[in-house]
């Protein structure tokens, strides 16, 4: 009886002395679902976007929230963290965070400093996506409402999401991915870029919803090349396709093309790129063979499209337009930034460890910029759509 | 145990004293062949027209002059005129007394210090009707009542094997209740029997009023355990747990009938189940199992999730809880508790009222209340319907020992949320599992047939397969012949 008694005498300490120790309610907290990083004026300016505030001061019974934004500003990231800490009333919370935002000076001053704070910090998710906000600051963006999501936050990362299996025009970078890029060797990391289409003061008020176009809408458009941790430079939307298609992340992409002069496009499915790096005497070459499924939606030109022979040459004129796109696209990263986005030396790392020691150091200055690219593209068109002969033949056959 | 006088007049002053001149006896002398012979009963409990009926007839006899055995000759004569009685013969006063609030006419002649008692009883009770406790969709809807040879006659008709055998003991000093331990006696291992028949003589009490009395007595369960016999009303579950081998008591002025062992998963299992298809039958009782674990489980995951494991909740769903808890004074676990016990009021009051104004009270005050509480902003909304998910699920379970067990557990995981988030629940649950695994009745282990696990028997558990396929009876119960049909000479074990 003695050693029960003792037993529950110990049991019940260890619940009044330990127990609760992470216990929080919930409105005690303030979720934090998007994180802006500026730069403004030699110092670092962080803000969070918080989800629950209440909408109407009113009424205590509605149940929708809105989102606000605070922002602090320090020498450091953990000093403008401090300021901010004294603005908010309730206890931050990123555990839940969706987005985080980081302004153009900041990536070009360097990224490195600014990422060791979410990654030290236990709470923090790690999947979250990263995007660069270009023209504008960062908090601008968190600032800029939606009329069809609660939250700023929302809004870009479903932006990124619905773009990532439709189109492919944006890159997807989570957190975590953006890190490991940053670590391993031979390969640079890229990020999407947002800006602000319209008014941006006027984008920050309630009011901006209530007409029926909204006064600011953010884009995400372009994408920013980084070499080491510094932000290099912008390109557009082709060469953004490329760049999935080529690390093999493409979802479906549109690809134009002409036939006598006039416009046809076609949906690439399941596009599927290997890459083949062979060595020529410590002289690195690389093979790339592209092969895709792709579904006529637009065709102008006049084109019987009941011969097999007629859609295979169709076929062979979408190869050689994505093959230029892509082989324009190599260029640029490699003359221009020089800076190897496409990961072809950590390839080389992974695989021929012997060879990669020889040449990285002559990787990013030399051999880079003029790398042998081969490449092979066969896209095969499978289907034509609800209709089965161009609009002009139809035509004319009636 | 003092014999009977010999004189009719002695006796019938010896009755009256000790029961001080009690209002309903009646007692007359009419003489016969010049004898003196007296009959005495109990108005309440004997049936007039029975003892007028058999008398008159029984007792007349021909004037015949025999000076001793008068009482014989009677006996004879009753013996022979009177085919649809019981007829005994008594010597103690004990036992006169007892045959007497039995219903039972005595009969006395003088000079001779037995006495004949005749059995002329009244009924008292409802007769066979609908069963009022547990509904049934489909199936016999009689139900036992309060006489007992009644609910040994529903038993019979059923099982017409002779070797269904039912034993009488008489427990409780002053009500000397007949209680009948009913089994197949080439099923059911002696021990078991012996053992039961121990502990019932062993109660010294002085009433037996219901078959609840026994729990007590007949199982180890302490406070909050779940219930280790089932109580039933319905002559067809009493029969099938019969036919697989379990023991049934039947308690006399009970309606309740108790059968042992009861296992977990016999509340689970409803004697609908035998009249439908069996996969239907496995759906339902999946469909059960789910709300057990949600009317356990759901307010303490709840307050888990939101206090102490807030990742892993999704975000929209984050956003809007901590949007509706604004503003609410109380912590979660006082919302809930508070919550819940309103619930369980509107409950308790449910089975008070009377028919006529149950259901609506019910549905109506917790609607409203849940309601009004939320405008008021006591409690936030997503708690009235985690309360309101509890007590649906709760409601699966009609016996009220089930429904206390179940509160009280509701609350021990509650309590564990509170202190220690999912860990407490675990913790929690540990226990719960522990606890029911180590319960052992009459050397059957209370969670079969989930631990110890056997394949064959999952077939008495969750998932039911067709008839055809169940020639064997569970071998968790033990059973001394394990094949139903066929020959059971030969499959003596």
């Amino acid at each position: 009886m003695k050693k029960i008694k003792l037993f529950i005498g110990l049991i019940g300490i260890s619940f009044l002395t330990t127990g609760c120790w992470n216990y929080h309610e919930l409105n005690d907290l303030a979720i934090t679902t998007g994180i802006a990083i500026d730069f403004k004026e030699d110092k670092y300016v962080v803000s969070y976007m918080i989800a629950n505030a209440k909408k109407n001061q009113g009424e205590s019974n509605k149940q929708e929230s809105s989102s606000v934004v605070y922002s602090g500003e320090g020498n450091s990231i953990s000093l403008a963290y401090m300021d901010l800490n004294n603005k908010i009333p309730k206890i931050p919370y990123i555990s839940h965070l969706e987005v985080l935002v980081i302004s153009e000076d900041v990536a070009k001053k360097g990224v490195i400093n600014i990422i060791d704070f979410l990654m030290r910090n236990p709470e923090s998710r790690k999947e979250f996506y990263i995007v660069l906000s270009k023209d504008t600051e960062a908090s601008t963006i968190l600032q800029t409402l939606s009329p069809l999501e609660s939250f700023p936050s929302q809004s870009i990362a479903n932006n990124i999401k619905s773009n990532q299996s439709e189109q492919s025009t944006i890159i997807v970078s989570e957190y975590s991915e953006f890190v490991s890029k940053l670590l391993k060797q031979g390969i640079e990391p890229i990020l999407s870029g947002i800006e602000i289409e319209g008014n941006e003061e006027e984008g920050k008020e309630q009011s901006s919803l209530e007409s029926s176009t909204p006064s600011a809408t953010t884009k995400i458009d372009k994408m920013g090349i980084f070499k080491d941790d510094k932000l290099v430079g912008w390109v557009g939307t082709n060469e953004t396709i490329a760049i999935n298609i080529l690390n093999n992340k493409a979802g479906t992409v549109l690809l134009e093309s002409k036939c006598d002069n006039e416009y046809m496009a076609a949906t690439l499915s399941n596009v599927k790129t290997k890459t083949n790096i062979n060595f020529n005497e410590d002289i690195p070459i690389v093979k790339l063979d592209i092969v895709a499924e792709g579904a006529l939606v637009e065709i102008n030109c006049k084109k019987n499209l009941e011969e097999i022979s007629v859609i295979e040459q169709l076929g062979d004129e979408f190869s050689k337009s994505l093959k230029e796109m892509l082989t324009d696209t190599i260029q640029l990263v490699q003359k221009e930034y020089q800076s190897d986005i496409l990961g072809y030396g950590n390839m080389i790392y992974k695989n021929n460890l012997k060879k990669w020691e020889k040449i990285k150091n002559k990787w990013e200055k030399e051999i880079f910029p003029n790398l042998e690219i081969e490449m092979q593209v066969k896209i095969s068109l499978s289907s034509k759509g609800s209709f089965e002969q161009t609009l002009m033949e139809a035509k004319n056959e009636e | 145990m003092k014999k009977i006088d010999k004189k009719i007049d002695s006796i019938f002053k010896h009755i009256n004293e000790t029961t001080g001149n009690s209002c309903d006896i009646v007692s007359r002398i009419i003489k016969i062949a010049q004898k003196r012979v007296g009959y005495v009963y109990l108005e309440s409990v004997s049936s007039d027209d029975k003892i007028s009926d058999f008398l008159v007839r029984g007792l007349s006899c021909d004037a015949k002059e025999t000076n001793f055995n008068l009482f014989n000759e009677i006996f004879e004569k009753l013996q022979n005129t009177i085919i649809n009685s019981n007829l005994k013969i008594i010597e103690t006063y004990e036992d006169l007394f007892y045959f007497l609030a039995a219903g039972y006419t005595v009969i006395i002649v003088d000079g001779v210090n037995q006495a004949l008692v005749v059995e002329t009883r009244k009924q008292l009770d409802r007769g066979v009707v609908e069963a009022t406790t547990e509904a049934i969709v489909r199936g016999p809807k009689d139900s036992f009542t309060e006489n007992h040879n009644a609910n040994i006659g529903l038993i019979r008709k059923r099982i017409k094997d002779p070797k269904l055998w039912f034993q009488d003991i008489s427990v409780g000093r002053r009500t000397k209740t007949k209680v009948t331990i009913s089994y197949l006696s080439d099923v059911v291992e002696e021990e078991k029997i012996n053992s039961i028949k121990k502990k019932l003589k062993k109660i010294d009490i002085d009433g037996i009023l219901d078959s609840g009395y026994l729990r007590e007595f007949l199982t180890g369960a302490k406070f909050g355990d779940f219930p280790r016999m089932i109580s039933s009303e319905r002559p067809d579950l009493a029969c099938s747990s019969l036919l697989d081998g379990k023991i049934v008591i039947l308690v006399e002025n009970s309606p309740f009938v108790l059968i042992l062992p009861g296992l977990f998963v016999d509340f689970f299992h409803a004697s609908e189940d035998n009249y439908q298809l069996p996969l239907n039958v496995s759906a339902t009782r999946i469909l059960r199992f789910i709300g057990f674990f949600l009317t356990i489980l759901t307010p303490a995951l709840y307050i888990a999730l939101t206090t102490f494991d807030i990742k892993l909740i999704p975000s929209q769903l984050l956003i809007s809880l901590a949007t509706q808890r604004q503003g609410v004074p109380f912590p979660t676990a006082i919302e809930v508790i508070i919550m819940l016990t309103t619930f369980e009021i509107l409950r308790e009051c449910d089975l008070r009222m009377p028919k006529q104004m149950g259901a609506s009270v019910s549905i109506v005050g917790a609607l409203v209340l849940g309601d009004a509480a939320v405008a008021a902003g006591i409690v936030s909304p997503i708690v009235v319907i985690i309360v309101a998910i509890t007590s649906i699920g709760g409601l699966l379970f009609t016996d009220v020992d089930v429904i206390n067990s179940i509160r009280l557990w509701r609350i021990i995981f509650i309590l564990a949320a509170t202190m220690l988030g999912l860990i407490g629940i675990v913790i929690a649950g540990f226990i719960f599992i522990t606890r029911l695994a180590s319960i052992n009745e009459l050397g059957i282990s209370y969670l079969s047939p989930f631990s110890p696990f056997n394949l064959q028997n999952q077939k008495y558990g969750i998932i039911k397969s067709p008839t055809p396929l169940l020639k064997k009876r569970p071998t968790f119960l033990k059973p001394k012949n394990k094949i139903r049909l066929g020959d059971d000479s030969n499959e003596k074990n």
